[in-house]
């Protein structure tokens, strides 16, 4: 019985951020839990991922997931580095 | 026919182009998330040293490459220029084909031409500790070299999956005295707070980033800063020592590039190798200016618009291919302006500006380039590098087309020698474009056909 989450998790692709091949279960959940921002682009040419996640993403999951803008990675430094800050460092 | 031209080492560019006052419409200045306006030096420093923020910001044409920078750079710099005779007969087209040779350098990439500079900046400000993360090793690894010449601690988080699956790049890190460390750590409240929930956490670029950010910003005992190896203008600036160069050497043969050629991933060997002939080109010259990109992360060609048809590399029939003529299509997922996320914002501007054209290619064309290149210029390049590569292949067929003769300039900008399992998948068949077979997609489509969709 093919488990619905876990479908296309075995499948490999090469990770444009990372430099090397990652299964389709890192692209999944690896923003705390939900698919990466680029994992419609990516894995686009290996199966209908778009529709795929449609299906096991709630509404708010995908939302989160594909429409909230994700930051660039200066911001996300600035963001970190902020953060990091108002906790008490240097 | 010579095939290399070798820059005398006196002739090393001692100044750093910076292309911002060059730009035909300016720079958007990136905006601080929290604020919303352009972040200030009392947002960067506890980031980055005094001196490279003022180099990200400076509008000064020419940045003078201070002496102790130029001395490691003479480990391998000037890089040679050298004639793709080989590839040039394989290919049997009207084109002349020059590459620049970024592999050369201890690291095997083009990373060190930043890395130096970043530590030497960091260590004239009194910085006794750097850290950064990396992804596949090749920025920590380029970062932990330079470190090493001027005393300097060098700590990499690297990302789990990344560190598992490579360890000769974390070895050479070691090697030269870095600590490289797989993250999710328990040494930074980042890690930490992953780690509570999944303890065998694989990791991710972004985590990584906030451990190496919160270990710079929180650091008390040992004056820490963070590097980031692409991206930032002041990265970009320190990378155009190899299109200096080239323009010297192409002098030296009498030759002057119609197209100039390098993969674009955040930017820095792309813009190493264009930026000076951009600037050219601002100032009228004819020069075509490609940026190669893997269609699996198109983010010049396409950017976040997964489903956006009619897209400038001509991409639209393969988007067609899985729609399955489901009744499903994803809306565009971002506005307009992010449309170059993830790349430089200074070349953002520059395709924007008209300056630059970006062209995406697929990962086996990618690998085919590669095994030509191997088996006539005999190197073997970066995944990343055969990006470029495919772009000198197809801008060679346009030539034979045309039948035109074109001189062709490329950024070979790393060895492939530390990514030989991507390799061995191809040869063995593993890659595809398209990795599923039909009946698979059918089998697992079939199995969620009905099922309700999450509320």
């Amino acid at each position: 019985m093919l488990d619905v989450k876990t479908a296309f998790d075995e499948l490999e692709t090469r990770c444009p951020q990372l430099g090397g091949p990652v299964p389709f279960d890192y692209c999944r959940k690896v923003a705390e839990g939900l698919p990466c921002s680029r994992a419609l682009i990516c894995w686009e040419l290996h199966f209908p991922v778009g529709q795929y996640l449609r299906r096991i993403l709630t509404e708010e999951e995908w939302k989160k997931a594909f429409e909230t803008p994700s930051l660039s990675r200066l911001e996300r430094i600035l963001s970190a580095a902020d953060r990091f800050r108002d906790q008490g460092g240097g | 026919m010579a095939r290399k031209t070798i820059l005398p080492e006196d002739q090393i560019p001692r100044q750093w182009y910076n292309i911002t006052p060059d730009l035909p419409h300016g720079l958007q200045p990136p905006l601080h998330p929290g604020t919303l306006q352009p972040p200030g030096p009392d947002d960067l420093a506890p980031i980055f040293p005094m001196p490279l923020i003022e180099q990200e910001v400076s509008q000064e044409r020419w940045i003078d490459i201070p002496e102790p920078v130029l001395d490691v750079y003479r480990i391998w710099r000037p890089t040679p220029l050298v004639r793709a005779v080989s590839f040039e007969k394989f290919l049997d087209a009207p084109v002349k084909i020059y590459y620049k040779n970024e592999g050369y350098s201890p690291p095997g990439s083009h990373k060190p031409n930043t890395a130096v500079a970043q530590a030497y900046f960091n260590k004239e400000f009194g910085i006794k500790r750097l850290c950064t993360e990396t992804g596949a090793g090749q920025w920590g690894s380029a970062l932990a070299f330079a470190c090493s010449f001027f005393d300097l601690e060098c700590k990499v988080f690297m990302v789990r999956i990344s560190y598992d699956q490579k360890p000769y790049r974390r070895l050479m890190m070691m090697t030269w005295g870095a600590t490289c460390v797989a993250s999710p750590t328990d040494t930074t409240d980042a890690g930490r707070k992953i780690l509570e929930t999944n303890p065998d956490s694989p990791g991710s670029l972004g985590l990584a980033i906030s451990e190496a950010v919160e270990t710079a910003v929180t650091s008390k005992d040992i004056p820490t800063r963070y590097c980031l190896g692409s991206v930032l203008n002041h990265v970009l600036l320190h990378q155009t020592v190899v299109g200096q160069e080239a323009k010297k050497q192409m002098e030296m043969v009498g030759d002057y590039p119609d197209v100039v050629i390098g993969c674009a991933g955040g930017g820095s060997n792309f813009a190493g190798l264009s930026f000076p002939f951009a600037q050219d080109k601002i100032n009228g010259k004819e020069v075509q200016i490609i940026a190669a990109e893997p269609t699996s992360c198109p983010t010049m060609t396409r950017g976040p618009f997964a489903y956006d048809l009619g897209d400038v590399a001509g991409m639209t029939p393969l988007l067609a291919m899985f729609t399955l003529g489901h009744d499903f299509v994803p809306p565009p997922i971002h506005a307009g302006g992010l449309r170059y996320h993830g790349m430089a914002p200074l070349i953002s501007q520059l395709i924007r500006d008209g300056i630059i054209e970006p062209r995406a290619y697929h990962n086996l064309e990618t690998f085919e380039a590669g095994l030509d290149w191997a088996k006539t210029e005999g190197y073997i390049s970066a995944p990343e590098t055969n990006h470029a590569l495919a772009a000198v292949i197809e801008v060679a067929k346009e030539a034979k087309e045309e039948g035109k003769e074109k001189t062709i300039l490329v950024n070979w900008s790393g060895h492939g020698l530390l990514d030989l399992a991507a390799y061995e998948d191809y040869l063995a068949g593993k890659l595809t474009d398209f990795a599923l077979p039909e009946e698979e997609i059918k089998r697992a489509l079939k199995a969620i056909e009905g099922l309700p969709k999450p509320q």
